[in-house]
């Protein structure tokens, strides 16, 4: 038994800066039992989780792994019996070899060699890592990475795994392949596990979920009786699962459900009786209208195709990272895509699928060999091509940009353009006074704050302001949500939408998912490893939902769930974005009149853009 | 300009290549480099560096690695020592009969011989070391370098803390690669040229990446730390090791040799030239 009792912990503690990070908790988690603790930055979940690997102190009250109190002598026992896997694979890997990794914690409990060789082996076969033992862990995956750090945690035996946040840095079904292994570890080795996130959606399959908030807990129960309480998560910023959300929307209009759907198996059980009978006649129409709204959308997405010269374009565009090394490896083989003055294009793709190499083609900090790439018709090998008009033209925000900062105020970091171009001080004020309003930050109260010292959000805002200043024709952003929170990533893909809508950029959004950003866009082109292997309107492309997970992508969570549906209704459409898609299309299959207060559609952002350009 | 350093930053990288280098036990390989080395840098003749060429080559061509590789690591230090060996060449003192003088300025025969051997001493030097990381893998290295450095354990030198603290830094090398990378590519991105402008400018536009790599480095160290305490890491005390080092025939053949070599370099010294 993990008995907590009443742990507070407040950072620089006693110091006029403190800041109170847990305020009072108290919990118990049984041997075995799976735990999800979810909340957003900042309301003390990591705090905790440190606090109960005995890594941090607690500045007042107590806690027990299994009888033994945690004091300062039995700090490394504590350790032992609590293991935990962090955030970031690259900092918490220490040997550069899988297995010599998942050997660091037996060797350091000063265990016989035999034991050791027995522990590593039982651990790397368990996490499916077995034939991968002697890969260097610089050629791993982040999902491969997660799981060698799994399997360092495992060999050391302990009866409570932590885990803090390990899947906001890997792609979502890497994510849940790496928690179903840790699922299957209770069930093998009776450990019990502390799930630490901010994703809704993972915590469906655990025993209990202990909601925090401000440095307390807000609430706990199984993820059945929470998620029925989705009014209160939306209060402290949370959210339930799309297939909930669509479930409590159909309950609402009078479907016989219950208060808390979990999975989209569960809601095509549910929904299977209903599915009946007269139902049918309705759907065949449902059925129609559904296809008339996709013919609706394929002309506007065609048009764009077509006006005059592309500002970038790639024709048979190809490149090798360490080339003429043993280390050599093919990024791009032969990639042709335009993009189109005025338009959002999503350029999607599942990991090494080369879109991190071709945006820095696109940005002009690669060059490529001649008749390769062209920026508005100019072929950017030529001798004489202006290179830095280029880069001018065409602004990047690279993956995590808040690394990316480099000097040590706001101001100074967003003028560094207009300073380097030597523009006078009034005229400079006056961009960075511009630019940081478009990206939602008082220039007064930023200006002199220490970048160090912002927030995960607002630090991905500073660097697109930075990029903003240079004025770009053309802004390119890598995968500008990635690794924020459910309210971080709503805020930015906010700002996105209306930079891109309001200021008449043309905008490159890279992603891997499916998901709010890539609806922005006009039009998509798929890459999969190094070639473009599908390309038109985002809708059109999702009615193909299969091919797309083929390729690595990551659906949309209602068109992850209608794949499931399926099963009972065979002609569900998967081209759907929201909660409100899906409960429109899956009103239209069961003969539901519409809904009498029609939430806000997919296409209008688009219309709106193709009116402005 | 593209960016791509780690392409030519070869340093400290391991290349599995499963040759019968790599395949040697680590302390074979660090005991060889080091007696190599030693006799490196006795060396001060023409033949003895010839015969240390020699050993070099008999290496290379052991070890599998692509000479290009090799070489492409080797460029920056290369012309680092050519202003090295022109500044001896020409600086040379009291040349005997010089071919050409003026003022402290010379070219001699002396001259000529002192930084050539200088030049070749420090890349054969350099090309032992990193053909050492090229195969060896890392914790084979710290393992060796632990069990061979064990007698200082008597005069308490925290020998695990100090291989650890080595092993951590080499794994950090290529880490810190790819973040420069990042910074500089995000900085050539809001339109700096690197490569312009006056020397003292150009300092300071790599100055200024070095700050925020230096802070993120910090914040990573700090992240390890934790995840190493995590791990109930607490020094060499009480701690045990998973492999076992074990000397093969390979291991002592490839010793004889490398006694051989040195000395062949050492006798070679003796020549005259």
């Amino acid at each position: 038994m993990l008995d907590v009792r009443e742990l507070a912990f407040a950072y620089n503690a006693g110091r006029p800066d403190a800041i109170i990070a847990l305020r009072g908790v108290s919990l118990q988690v049984a041997p075995g039992e799976l735990v999800a603790i979810i909340g957003h930055n900042g309301s003390g979940k990591s705090t905790l989780a440190k606090l109960l690997n005995a890594s941090l102190l607690p500045t007042s009250g107590s806690f027990s792994v299994d009888g033994v109190e945690a004091t300062d002598d039995q700090l490394w026992e504590i350790r032992r019996r609590v293991g935990m896997v962090f955030q970031r694979p690259d900092d918490q890997l220490i040997a550069n070899t899988v297995i010599d990794d998942v050997a660091f914690g037996p060797e350091n409990l000063g265990l016989p060699r035999e034991e050791i060789e027995r522990r590593v082996h039982e651990s790397l076969s368990t996490l499916g890592l077995a034939d991968r033992r002697h890969a260097q862990i610089s050629e791993l995956s982040g999902g491969e990475k997660q799981r060698v750090a799994l399997a360092g945690v495992l060999a050391m035996r302990p009866s409570y795994i932590i885990l803090d946040e390990p899947t906001t840095m890997i792609a979502p079904a890497v994510a849940r392949q790496v928690l179903r292994l840790a699922h299957d570890l209770r069930d093998r080795s009776g450990v019990a596990l502390l799930h630490i996130t901010h994703f809704m959606h993972e915590v469906v399959s655990f025993d209990r979920v202990i909601v925090m908030d401000g440095g307390r807990i807000l609430m706990q129960g199984p993820p059945r009786e929470i998620f029925a309480r989705a009014d209160e998560l939306r209060a402290v910023g949370l959210d339930v699962p799309q297939v909930t959300q669509v479930a409590q929307r159909l309950r609402a209009r009078g479907l016989p459900l219950p208060p808390a759907v979990l999975t989209a198996n569960e809601l095509a059980d549910q929904l299977a009786p209903l599915a009946t009978g007269e139902a049918k006649e309705t759907r065949r129409q449902g059925d129609k209208e559904t296809r008339r709204q996709g013919d609706k959308e394929t002309p506007s997405g065609a048009v764009r195709l077509s006006p005059g010269l592309p500002i970038l374009e790639a024709r048979e565009l190809r490149f090798t990272y360490m080339a003429g090394t043993p280390l050599a490896e093919e990024a791009l083989r032969g990639v042709s895509c335009a993009v189109y003055p005025g338009e959002t294009l999503a350029l999607l793709g599942g990991t090494q699928a080369g879109k991190s190499t071709l945006i820095e083609f696109f940005a002009g900090l690669r060059v490529p060999p001649r008749a390769q790439l062209f920026a508005a018709g100019q072929d950017v090998a030529a001798p004489g091509f202006d290179l830095d008009g280029l880069r001018e033209r065409v602004g990047i925000v690279f993956q995590q940009p808040e690394t990316q900062l480099f000097e040590e105020t706001v101001g100074l970091d967003v003028s560094f353009v207009p300073r380097r171009r030597k523009l006078p001080p009034a005229e400079s004020r006056a961009i960075v006074e511009r630019v940081l309003s478009e990206v939602g930050l008082d220039y007064e109260t930023f200006r002199l704050r220490y970048v160090y010292a912002l927030s995960g959000g607002q630090k991905r805002r500073v660097a697109i302001a930075g990029v903003l200043a240079a004025g770009p024709q053309v802004l390119i952003l890598d995968e500008p949500v990635a690794g924020l929170d459910p309210r971080g990533r709503a805020e930015l893909a906010a700002l996105v939408a209306d930079l891109t809508r309001r200021q008449g950029l043309t905008a490159i959004l890279v992603g891997n998912t499916i998901d709010e950003l890539a609806e922005l866009a006009d039009r998509a082109v798929v890459l999969h490893q190094g070639r473009v292997v599908m390309e038109g309107p985002l809708r059109e492309l999702m009615r193909r939902a299969e091919e797309l997970h083929a390729l690595g992508l990551e659906l949309s969570e209602s068109a992850e769930a209608a794949l499931v549906l399926r099963r009972v209704f065979p002609d569900l459409p998967t081209d759907l974005l929201h909660a409100e898609d899906l409960e429109a299309a899956l009103a239209a299959q069961l003969g539901l009149p519409p809904a009498a207060e029609p939430g806000p559609t997919a296409a209008l952002p688009v219309d709106e853009h193709a009116n402005g350009s | 300009m593209a960016v791509e350093f780690s392409r030519n930053i070869t340093f400290g990288q391991y290349l599995d290549l499963g040759s019968p280098i790599h395949r040697l036990d680590p302390r074979t390989k660090i005991v060889g480099t080091g007696l190599l080395m030693f006799a490196l840098l006795t060396a001060r003749t023409f033949p003895a560096l010839g015969v240390a060429l020699l050993s070099a080559i008999l290496v290379q061509v052991l070890a599998r690695i692509p000479l290009g590789y090799t070489l492409r690591g080797m460029r920056l230090l290369f012309t680092t020592m050519l202003i090295i060996f022109s500044l001896q060449v020409f600086f040379f003192a009291n040349p005997r009969d010089p071919w050409w003088q003026w003022g402290i300025l010379s070219l001699s025969w002396d001259g000529l011989r002192q930084g050539l051997l200088t030049l070749s001493r420090v890349l054969l030097l350099y090309y032992f070391t990193s053909t050492l990381m090229f195969t060896t893998a890392l914790m084979d290295l710290a393992d060796g370098m632990e069990v061979l450095l064990d007698p200082l354990k008597r005069l308490r030198v925290p020998v695990n803390e100090l291989v650890m603290t080595f092993v951590i830094a080499l794994k950090f090398v290529p880490l810190l690669v790819a973040e420069l990378e990042r910074l500089i590519k995000a900085r050539a991105a809001r339109g700096e040229r690197f490569n312009q402008g006056s020397i003292v400018e150009r300092g300071r536009k790599v100055g200024a990446v070095l700050i925020p790599l230096f802070v993120n480095a910090l914040s990573r160290a700090e992240v390890l730390t934790t995840a190493m305490n995590a791990r109930c890491y607490r020094g060499g005390q009480g701690r045990t090791k998973r492999r076992l080092l074990r000397m093969r025939p390979a291991d002592w053949l490839a010793l004889t040799v490398v006694v051989a070599f040195v000395t062949a370099i050492f006798a070679a010294g003796r020549l005259a030239l």
